[in-house]
């Protein structure tokens, strides 16, 4: 095992660092192999460590590598989540080691040049909406992503803005930071991060032992929100303040869910509450598709949100399934609709509803 | 340090000092690694907690006498029950350390609390204090009144 060099600012000669690495994503061998990379530098801090931006020598490219400390008893659930989930819209982990010395695991992923709360950002502070299309096309991939996710039982657990990277040159979204996640047969708690409050589905915020990959889904309808509105929509200080915006804007849950959510000690004698809508609450007019998709999202109640897969059939994501459409710049949208296995096997009986419609008829091509 | 106006003066019976000795010594940073280099993302999640939760009971602030570092750190919480805790934050989530302030070392002899981890201190303190239930719901009430008046209100 070669420790790592840092690079200096004064250096003549671009230095290369090598360690032995494991493959990541999708990989079953679990051989070392030798990994360079170069022009190491660090671009934030993430949840309990560092990340940096490199290039990988093999083939010239750009790479984030997350660096985390770790416990020696503890065994990395955010490894062996990102190590499985292999999808276009999940970040790819190319390889991860180990420095020994420092007890720190680093993931090497694929780069990806922004996030959206950064993105989103540029048009709120001028005032300006992001555009339709945009935020259709990214919260498509949002959803097909979170609905793998489901598949495999896993929930994320930290869905928002800045947890999802896009590429706005192609398109392309991705979900990060698998530091939450966690499958669901596993009584493990895990902490929740400073800035998910926003987007905490109401049984979380009762306290719920009992909740449900339907967390997720909610937290997409909160980005969604948040997208069309440019602020988070359920912006409060204290978790009863976000619980009551919640029941303003959709309705006291039923005394049913809340004995569900672990919440029998404590008798809450109000009244039902009828909420105002999402569109009032927002304040801003919007479409029906919209309006169909937030509320679909936004249920709360956890069975009757939609389901991920599901929410890729209505009709907010039409203009997506017309063949011939693209990106403002010409280019043309990443490929939305190319179904792995697992994803087409889940979902057979939907699948024709999402697919576009083309001029030869509803052709169906699969693995 | 949120504090309560009103201390019940039980409160200065129930904190004892720690019986074990607590070695309170700075840990060294990474020499290549740059996981300490700011406020770290644990430390931000602990102060936030403590704010938002901070309604519901008598006294809650991070330990400034026990470690604190980006793995791990201590909050002391005093109930609206006037029972003392010592909780802990580390990444597999939050535990009761013990029941006494600034102090890491449980009773052995209730083993089924220390070892339970929570996923939030509000989910903790939901297990540990019905008065921090009751208060939840209380609050939670007055803001639906809130609500319900400012309803009324606006179809008149």
């Amino acid at each position: 095992m070669n420790r790592m060099r840092r690079s200096t600012a004064f250096s003549e000669h671009v230095t290369f660092h090598t360690v032995m690495a494991k493959r990541g994503t999708g990989s079953k061998l679990d051989r070392e192999v030798e990994i360079q990379f170069t022009n190491l530098q660090l671009i934030g801090t993430g949840s309990f460590g560092a990340v940096y931006k490199a290039v990988l020598r093999e083939n010239d490219e750009p790479i984030a590598i997350k660096k985390i400390k770790v416990d020696d008893r503890f065994k990395s659930r955010e490894l062996t989540i990102m190590h499985e989930m292999d999808h276009p819209n999940i970040i790819r982990l190319l390889y991860y080691y180990v420095m020994q010395q420092e007890n720190c695991l680093n993931f090497v992923m694929e780069f990806m040049p922004k996030d959206l709360a950064y993105v989103h950002r540029q048009f709120a502070h001028n005032d300006k909406q992001m555009p339709a299309y945009s935020i259709k096309l990214y919260m498509f991939q949002l959803l097909r992503g979170i609905g793998f996710l489901h598949l495999h039982n896993i929930v994320h657990r930290d869905i928002k803005p800045k947890n999802l990277l896009v590429d706005e040159s192609n398109g392309i979204l991705k979900i990060c930071d698998f530091g939450s996640a966690k499958r669901l047969e596993k009584n493990e708690p895990n902490i929740t991060y400073i800035c998910s409050r926003y987007y905490r589905a109401p049984e979380l915020i009762f306290g719920s032992k009992n909740y449900d990959t339907s967390i997720d889904t909610w937290s997409v309808g909160t980005v969604v929100g948040e997208l069309l509105h440019n602020s988070p929509i359920f912006l409060a200080d204290s978790a009863v303040d976000i619980l009551a915006l919640q029941i303003k804007a959709f309705g006291t849950p039923s005394k049913e869910d809340m004995a569900k959510w672990n919440y029998e000690y404590v008798h809450i004698p109000y009244d039902t509450i009828t909420g105002v809508g999402i569109q009032k609450f927002i304040g801003r007019k919007l479409s029906l598709s919209t309006l169909e998709l937030l509320n679909s999202l936004m249920k709360m109640d956890p069975k009757l949100r939609i389901k991920p897969y599901e929410a890729l059939t209505l009709p907010y994501f039409d203009d997506l399934r017309d063949p011939h459409y693209k990106l403002p710049s010409g280019a043309p949208i990443p490929p939305l609709f190319d179904w792995l296995e697992r994803e087409y096997i889940a979902n057979h009986e939907i699948i024709k509803d999402i697919f576009p419609r083309s001029e030869e008829g509803d052709k169906v091509e699969c693995l | 340090m949120t504090q309560q106006s009103d201390k019940d003066a039980s409160v200065s019976e129930t904190t004892t000092p720690p019986t074990t000795p607590v070695t309170v010594k700075k840990p060294a940073l990474c020499g290549s690694c740059d996981c300490d280099v700011e406020k770290s993302t644990l430390e931000e999640e602990a102060m936030a907690a403590v704010r938002e939760n901070a309604f519901a009971v008598n006294l809650i602030g991070v330990s400034e006498m026990l470690p604190r570092t980006s793995q791990l750190l201590f909050i002391n919480v005093t109930t609206f029950e006037n029972h003392t805790h010592c909780i802990e934050l580390t990444q597999k989530g939050w535990r009761v350390a013990s029941n006494r302030n600034d102090c890491m070392n449980g009773d052995f002899r209730q083993l089924d609390i220390h070892t339970k981890y929570f996923e939030s201190l509000h989910t903790l303190l939901m297990d540990i204090s019905p008065l921090f239930r009751e208060t939840f719901g209380s609050k939670l009430i007055s803001k639906l009144s809130e609500l319900k008046k400012e309803r009324s209100d606006s179809d008149e």
